[in-house]
């Protein structure tokens, strides 16, 4: 009896959609439509706010795995030893090794001082590389924005992030003792010469290209080459402070940590994966923008249930002497009740069915092509199968209730008082 | 031999609150009505006939008293059962036709008889049969705003018979039609009560009432004669 009221239900929602209002139909498909956008597509984006920072970290700045020193230690042991062997381990592509040392930057300190005028100074890292390698790992050249990239010869030239100049960080070294960290050198431009300190050596240095990136750390660093740091640093070939690792892209990231792990390497350095080098802060960012964005998401279905609800109840309302009639010629309760619900989950499945063709055939391969540009991240949309089928079945779910109730209210409605209208 | 009793009524009572007053529709209304049977309700406007129709046919419950359908009473019938004797054992013709307007004639017509069988070709082949004994062989897939009030009615006929029902109930079959169409409705009715049905129709209309083979006047809410 079940399945031949479901089927009667199948059959009166059929006419009901071929003979019913197109108009109707098609604001309430338009609704769930735009309740599937939003609560897949805002969520998406919330998410992938962090999501492109970690990715924006992995890419420009630490590879797949990132190598540092021991919490006690300020360099890394023995690196001509961990190199060896991370090269060695099946999945490795190419990695690079860098020195970092404190550095004081000086731009224009050929312009006579005022005395309400601080130096044109900033205090940050310098960062000794080989170019090729960096390149090779994190794509370093490609955020030169102005000036050339370093080669492997430049003695004296340098690489400036942006966020260390006026132009690009938008400020100026504040009065006060200290040179900071915050403010910015101005007019200095790819050509401008600059005196770095770096421990007591002070050198002076051409800038040869802005760095700008998505992650601070790029963006407030000098970048010069590995060697001639070393040599400023008097430090030894085999004591570096930080080595990006580039994966062949099947590889498996924990699984490449796990056995450079278990070659030794532990001993001499921290070794994580980009993931796990950023720390929770960026867990917990996504997980609550994950959370803002499923609000969200949650109020969308809200009013979606209650959009549908009233749709529904208008529509069974207007059919009420039709209800009634169905009752009357002996349609039971659950066929009449099905038939509504069946309209609502066919307004669910087509509203849902157009979100699903824009968001993976538009939307997606658009923001892949050209994401969001965010100053710290490309957004990128996160909208995984499994999290967006679960998110289009709770939609399903909800519209399935709010089909269902209005239609029990009318259908429980005296089956006479309903004929005449009573 | 005694003939079956098919519905039968003891003291019937129906009352309706018109704002803070009581109405009673229907007052103490006993009736027996017995297998194959035509029997007429007739009364003026207001005088409870369609009340009681609505009563008999389980689409209405009675506020005192006692409707029962092959002697059993129905006043313990969940919703449900009252719901399959209406759609397995009565025919109901409404007296505005009462058509699914989404629906065309056919699947009007084969609605009920597709909620008792579920076999939906099967249904399909009853329902053009009927529709094609009432005239309406070439009206099949017509909606009802394509037909005219007749054609309505008829194919309201062909639904209420669709599931063979037992007992034919009719509230004035004729009542907005021309006279012409009215006795085509009519005729269809008798011609059914022939062929064995038993029907209990609704009518003002005296001379309609007259065709039956007993007469139930109501004068308010009460059986006069």
């Amino acid at each position: 009896m079940v399945l031949r009221s479901l089927r009667v239900g199948f059959f009166l929602m059929v006419r009901y959609v071929r003979h019913g209002s197109s108009w109707a139909s098609l604001l309430i498909i338009t609704i769930m439509f735009l309740t599937f956008l939003n609560v897949i597509v805002v969520r998406g984006v919330l998410v992938g706010l962090p999501v492109g920072a970690s990715i924006s970290y992995e890419k420009e700045y630490s590879g797949s795995v990132l190598i540092t020193p021991l919490p006690d230690q300020r360099h890394i042991d023995r690196t001509k030893l961990v190199e060896s062997t991370l090269t060695s381990i099946e999945g490795y592509r190419a990695h690079s090794a860098r020195y970092l040392a404190s550095a004081v930057i000086r731009a224009n300190y050929e312009r006579p001082q005022k005395e309400t005028r601080l130096p044109d100074q900033v205090g940050t890292a310098v960062v000794g590389i080989d170019p090729l390698l960096e390149d090779e790992v994190t794509g370093l050249r490609d955020l030169v924005v102005e000036g050339t990239y370093l080669t492997e010869h430049d003695e004296t030239g340098v690489l400036l992030g942006s966020q260390l100049l006026e132009q690009y960080a938008g400020e100026t070294p504040e009065a006060g003792g200290t040179p900071d960290t915050t403010g910015s050198l101005e007019n200095v431009v790819p050509g401008s010469e600059v005196r770095i300190t770096i421990g007591d050596v002070v050198g002076t240095y051409t800038v040869l290209g802005i760095v700008e990136g998505k992650v601070g750390e790029n963006s407030r660093r000098i970048y010069m080459n590995g060697e001639r740091l070393r040599k400023i640093l008097g430090g030894s070939i085999d004591k570096k402070d930080e080595i990006a690792i580039d994966l062949l892209p099947s590889t498996s990231v924990d699984g490449y940590v796990a056995k450079l792990n278990a070659s030794g390497i532990g001993e001499y350095a921290i070794v994580q994966s980009a993931q796990d080098s950023q720390g929770q802060f960026l867990d917990d960012i996504t997980q609550t923008f994950d959370l803002l964005g499923t609000g969200i998401g949650l109020i969308g279905i809200v009013v979606a249930a209650i959009t549908v609800f009233i749709m529904v109840f208008i529509v069974a309302l207007n059919r009420q002497k039709q209800i009634g009639i169905l009752k009357g010629i002996g349609i039971n309760r659950l066929a009449i009740e099905s038939s509504y619900v069946f309209l609502s989950i066919l307004y669910a499945l087509v509203g849902i069915s157009l979100g699903l063709l824009v968001l993976y055939f538009m939307i997606t391969p658009y923001i892949t092509a050209h994401p969001i540009d965010f100053p710290f991240a490309d957004g990128v949309l996160v909208a995984p199968w499994n999290d967006t089928f679960v998110r289009s079945l709770i939609l399903i779910v909800t519209t399935l209730f709010a089909g269902y109730i209005p239609a029990r209210m009318i259908v429980q409605k005296n089956t006479i008082n309903a004929i005449l209208g009573r | 031999m005694e003939k079956k009793t098919v519905i039968e009524t003891k003291k019937l009572v129906k009352c309706y609150m018109v704002g803070e007053v009581v109405t009673r529709a229907l007052d103490s209304v006993s009736i027996r009505i017995t297998e194959g049977e035509f029997v007429a309700i007739d009364g003026k406007s207001g005088s409870g006939k369609s009340t009681l129709l609505h009563l008999l046919s389980l689409l209405d419950k009675p506020t005192e008293g006692g409707v029962f359908v092959y002697n059993e009473d129905t006043s313990h019938f969940s919703r449900e059962q009252r719901v399959a004797i209406r759609l397995s054992t009565f025919g109901y013709v409404f007296q505005d036709y009462a058509l699914i307007p989404e629906l065309t004639a056919l699947e009007n017509v084969i609605l009920p008889h597709f909620m008792l069988t579920g076999k939906f070709d099967d249904c399909t082949k009853h329902g053009t049969e009927l529709l094609e004994q009432v005239g309406l062989g070439n009206r099949l897939h017509n909606r009802p705003s394509q037909l005219s009030g007749g054609e309505q009615q008829r194919v309201a006929i062909a639904r209420a018979l669709v599931n063979s029902p037992h007992v034919l109930f009719a509230d004035e079959p004729t009542a907005n039609l021309d006279s012409d169409t009215s006795e085509n409705i009519l005729s269809i009715i008798m011609e059914l009560h022939a062929q064995g049905l038993t029907v209990l129709m609704v009518t003002h209309e005296a001379e309609y009432a007259r065709r039956a083979g007993r007469i139930v006047t109501l004068a308010d809410g009460q059986v006069v004669e």
